[in-house]
């Protein structure tokens, strides 16, 4: 073996290990990116030489700068992600609609329903008295004011709500595109030899985040492109990426392809959370309260028309109820401007209070489906509380299985300093030692170079 | 397992998150005293909230009526025990009259009698809360008044209508003393018909009534059955000669039966005025036809017609001063009629005592149901205050600790040591 090889050996083992070091600090520094994946040196020997019937070795090379990464927890990442952010933006938006409700409290609807009808009942004690008849007018304007609210609070909540769905789209969109364009990269970059892992870890940080907004199926490619399909259809591969669009048909919130005929199914998601409140559970909740509502109005006009006013011309016929126009409850005018004309009396005397008795106890009539006004409307908030409570249940459960998963993901990828360090101690006493070696050759060249 | 820097830090931020999120709901029910703020608390217990809630704002309502009601009927009752007083008066100065020795001095118990009927004709148009005390539920007037010619007294209003109060859910109570029912006079037609007549069957009754100057009439009543359970009333009234007393004849009744129980149920399709006032004012006859006693059943038809006409008693002791100024001295008819009139005053007191036994019994009643409801209404939503506290300082505690390890460990490499 020539003397120069310890040369050879030594210069290249310091190139290798200077390239390690780098790498090790490539690590630290990224120690506290969660979306960055710990590099790994893979370390070889170089090819060894045959001479003279013996095997002489070259020293050490580096094979590959190895990402670590699995691909099934990221499955399961990316699975578990669309179910949380579904069940998560479902909960906050369930929430929301609770606090516009603002039950179980002295100004939710059940109370001031009540509130209004006891206030006929204790109009029916004396019927002629303006204070009380102020009285019955104030709690049907309260329950009227907080009807209307509720309407009101439910249609500007949709409204949010088709508007952050479509910015949601459009970052479903721009997502792709970037997808798209890291694919692209990736694959030139790799067949040129440039390193891959960084650009691969930008990617898997948007694959995630997609996972967030939409529900979507993976799959990697034989040129590592991710092909991501939404709903069934494709997204977005190495060669093209679609564009989605939001639609509203009969008030259901869809995506769609654009161009597309046909709306994705979405399953998960925060789009998927955002569609179901807005076309299905709003809805609901609100043809529940008007059911309730409409019942209500029926109910106490049908009484009231049959009663005389103790104004002067005295009249009869009176609605109590305008009606239920565009979710607002109206209270007929002219009673608002003249209690008198709030018609309880059955005989046309200012004493006689029998219509107010009768209002007073349709709070314990079954007017809807068999049940009380009261009944209906807690069964309603029943209903809103226990989907709430589902979400936050299914919630807090895919959170603990993210958590888990993170953990899993974080323990393969995550990057330990006490690791790099070590392997900075380690790598560093090798190159010095490499170091050594040249000198070590240098004196034995000087050795011999004295010797001549 | 590996453990990299991303999992310490992440389990020191996941688990103060939730030691920090626990704080915050017992501070936000110790501050609000609320298990459940938003139905998803607890969906159960919200319904059952709304229930208590609704109970509770009803027995609040029920115990302001007994409040409300009592007041008034405290006054009934005052304005009855007034009446009461001057009638045992006047039965005593009627007593006295009696004895010849009295009886020189005719014109001053007149004046006695003339002055007494002031008296009870004020406490009878007595107002409370805005009500007459025995107006029924037509406050358009004063209910009793003298006629034009100071002859006669009369009511002015319709006295027979009852302040229906509901006082608890299955407790409507009538809450007033009908004028009608002390001062005025009411013909009841009794009995029952038989469900088996034959359409067309007619059943006649006749009563003789008075008018307020004690002139003798007939009243003559008339049901023909119209259909299954149906009958038409007509009736008239004649004087003495047979001649009507109405212009035109009245209009014809309709009455309903129920046709399982056999009660009247409604008259002219109006469920609750089963009585109509009979009024002619040329004739000063004045009453109330009350049909409430009538009934439908399988026994032969027996119907009958009484009056309580005697206990008029403003006319009877018009009648009386009237006479006296005459020289004539009460007879037995007129001493009776007043002493009727003193037993049913006496009657319809205790009528009145047991309706404010009854609301105050239920009023007890009330007062225990709204504890109990407020006792149901904290154990579903109350805060026990001081658990919650502990709990609050065991979690403080917990946050304080893990931030100290946190602070201990968190920061710690390798790097360290170099």
């Amino acid at each position: 073996m020539a003397l120069t090889k310890i040369f050879d050996i030594s210069s290249r083992s310091l190139a290798v290990y200077r390239r390690a070091l780098e790498v090790t600090s490539h690590n630290i520094v990224n120690s506290a990116n969660p979306n960055y994946s710990r590099q790994r040196i893979m370390f070889s020997t170089e090819t060894s030489n045959l001479t003279a019937g013996l095997v002489w070795g070259n020293g050490v090379k580096i094979s590959d700068v190895m990402r670590v990464r699995d691909r099934l927890v990221d499955t399961h990442i990316i699975g578990t992600n669309q179910k949380y952010s579904d069940s998560n933006r479902q909960s906050q938006l369930v929430g929301d609609v609770e606090k516009i409700f603002s039950e179980p409290s002295d100004l939710g609807i059940s109370n001031l329903m009540t509130t209004f009808f006891n206030s006929f009942n204790e109009l029916a004690v004396t019927p002629n008295s303006v204070p009380l008849r102020t009285n019955v007018l104030n709690a049907s304007n309260n329950l009227s004011a907080k009807v209307t609210s509720v309407n009101q609070s439910l249609n500007t909540l949709k409204g949010d709500i088709k508007q952050e769905f479509q910015q949601k789209v459009n970052s479903v969109n721009s997502i792709l595109d970037q997808i798209h364009q890291i694919n692209y990269e990736q694959f030139s970059n790799a067949y040129n030899g440039t390193p891959v892992n960084d650009l691969l870890d930008k990617r898997d940080a948007l694959v995630d985040e997609l996972s967030n907004l939409v529900n979507i199926n993976v799959v990697y490619d034989n040129t590592n492109s991710a092909v991501i399909s939404i709903g069934g259809a494709l997204a977005v591969d190495r060669m093209h990426s679609s564009q989605f669009v939001a639609e509203e048909v009969n008030g259901k919130l869809n995506l769609k392809i654009k161009d597309g005929s046909y709306p994705i199914v979405l399953t998960g998601g925060e789009l998927n959370a955002l569609s179901q409140v807005y076309s299905k559970k709003i809805p609901a909740y609100q043809q529940k309260l008007d059911a309730v509502i409409n019942k209500l109005i029926e109910a106490v006009n049908g009484e009231h028309v049959n009663g005389f006013t103790i104004s002067d011309p005295q009249e009869t016929g009176l609605n109590f109820f305008e009606g239920y126009v565009n979710g607002k409850l109206l209270i007929n005018q002219e009673l608002v401007d003249d209690p008198n004309k709030i018609a309880i009396s059955q005989d046309g005397t200012e004493g006689n209070g029998e219509i107010a008795l009768r209002i007073a106890q349709l709070t314990d009539a079954k007017l809807l489906n068999g049940n009380t006004l009261q009944e209906s409307y807690s069964s309603m908030i029943n209903g809103l509380g226990n989907d709430g409570m589902l979400q936050n249940n299914y919630t807090q459960a895919n959170q603990m299985v993210l958590d888990e998963l993170a953990q899993l993901r974080a323990s393969q990828s995550g990057v330990s300093v006490d690791e790099e360090m070590t392997n900075v101690l380690k790598f560093q006493r090798t190159y010095e030692a490499s170091a050594k070696l040249i000198t070590v050759a240098d004196e034995i060249l000087q050795t011999i170079l004295n010797m001549v | 397992m590996r453990i990299s820097d991303l999992i310490i830090s992440n389990n020191y931020l996941g688990n103060t998150n939730k030691i920090k999120d626990r704080i915050s709901i017992l501070n936000r029910q110790i501050i609000s005293g609320n298990k459940i703020e938003k139905p998803s608390d607890s969906p159960v217990g919200t319904s059952r909230l709304f229930r208590i809630s609704d109970q509770m704002g009803q027995v609040e309502t029920y115990q302001k009526n007994i409040k409300n009601s009592l007041s008034f009927l405290d006054e009934t009752v005052f304005a009855m025990e007034s009446i009461q007083s001057e009638v045992m008066n006047l039965v005593g100065k009627l007593t006295e009259i009696q004895n010849p020795i009295n009886q020189g001095n005719l014109d001053v118990y007149a004046d006695m009698i003339d002055n007494s009927i002031k008296i009870m004709l004020d406490t009878a148009n007595a107002k409370s809360d805005g009500k007459y005390v025995f107006g029924g539920t037509d406050y358009s007037n004063k209910p009793y008044g003298i006629s034009l010619d100071n002859q006669s007294y009369q009511a002015n209003t319709d006295t027979s209508g009852r302040i229906n109060v509901k006082f608890s859910q299955s407790v409507v109570q009538s809450t007033n003393m009908p004028g009608v029912e002390l001062f005025g006079t009411i013909v009841s037609s009794k009995g029952f018909f038989n469900t088996a007549d034959t359409i067309g069957t007619i059943t006649n009754t006749t009563s003789t009534i008075y008018d307020n100057l004690g002139n003798e009439y007939q009243l003559q009543t008339n049901y023909q059955k119209t259909a299954a359970n149906t009958y038409q009333m007509t009736y008239d009234i004649v004087d003495g000669s047979g001649t009507t007393v109405f212009a035109a004849p009245p209009a014809a009744k309709t009455l309903a039966f129920n046709s399982l129980n056999g009660n009247l149920v409604s008259v002219d399709g109006s469920t609750s005025g089963l009585t109509f006032e009979v009024n002619v004012p040329a004739n000063r006859i004045q009453f109330t036809m009350s049909l409430k006693s009538l009934s439908e059943n399988n026994s032969a038809t027996s119907i009958s017609l009484s009056a309580n006409q005697p206990t008029d008693i403003f006319n009877t002791l018009k009648q009386i001063s009237n006479d006296l100024r005459n020289g004539i001295i009460p007879n037995d008819a007129q001493i009776a009629a007043v002493e009727n009139f003193n037993s049913r005053i006496t009657a319809k007191q205790s009528e009145v005592g047991n309706i404010i036994n009854q609301i105050s019994t239920l009023q007890s009643m009330l007062e225990q149901q709204n504890f109990n409801l407020q006792e149901l209404a904290q154990n579903e939503n109350g805060v026990d205050i001081a658990r919650a506290v502990v709990d609050l300082q065991n979690q403080d505690f917990l946050l304080q600790v893990s931030q100290k390890i946190g602070a201990m460990i968190l920061p710690k490499s390798l790097l360290d040591y170099l």
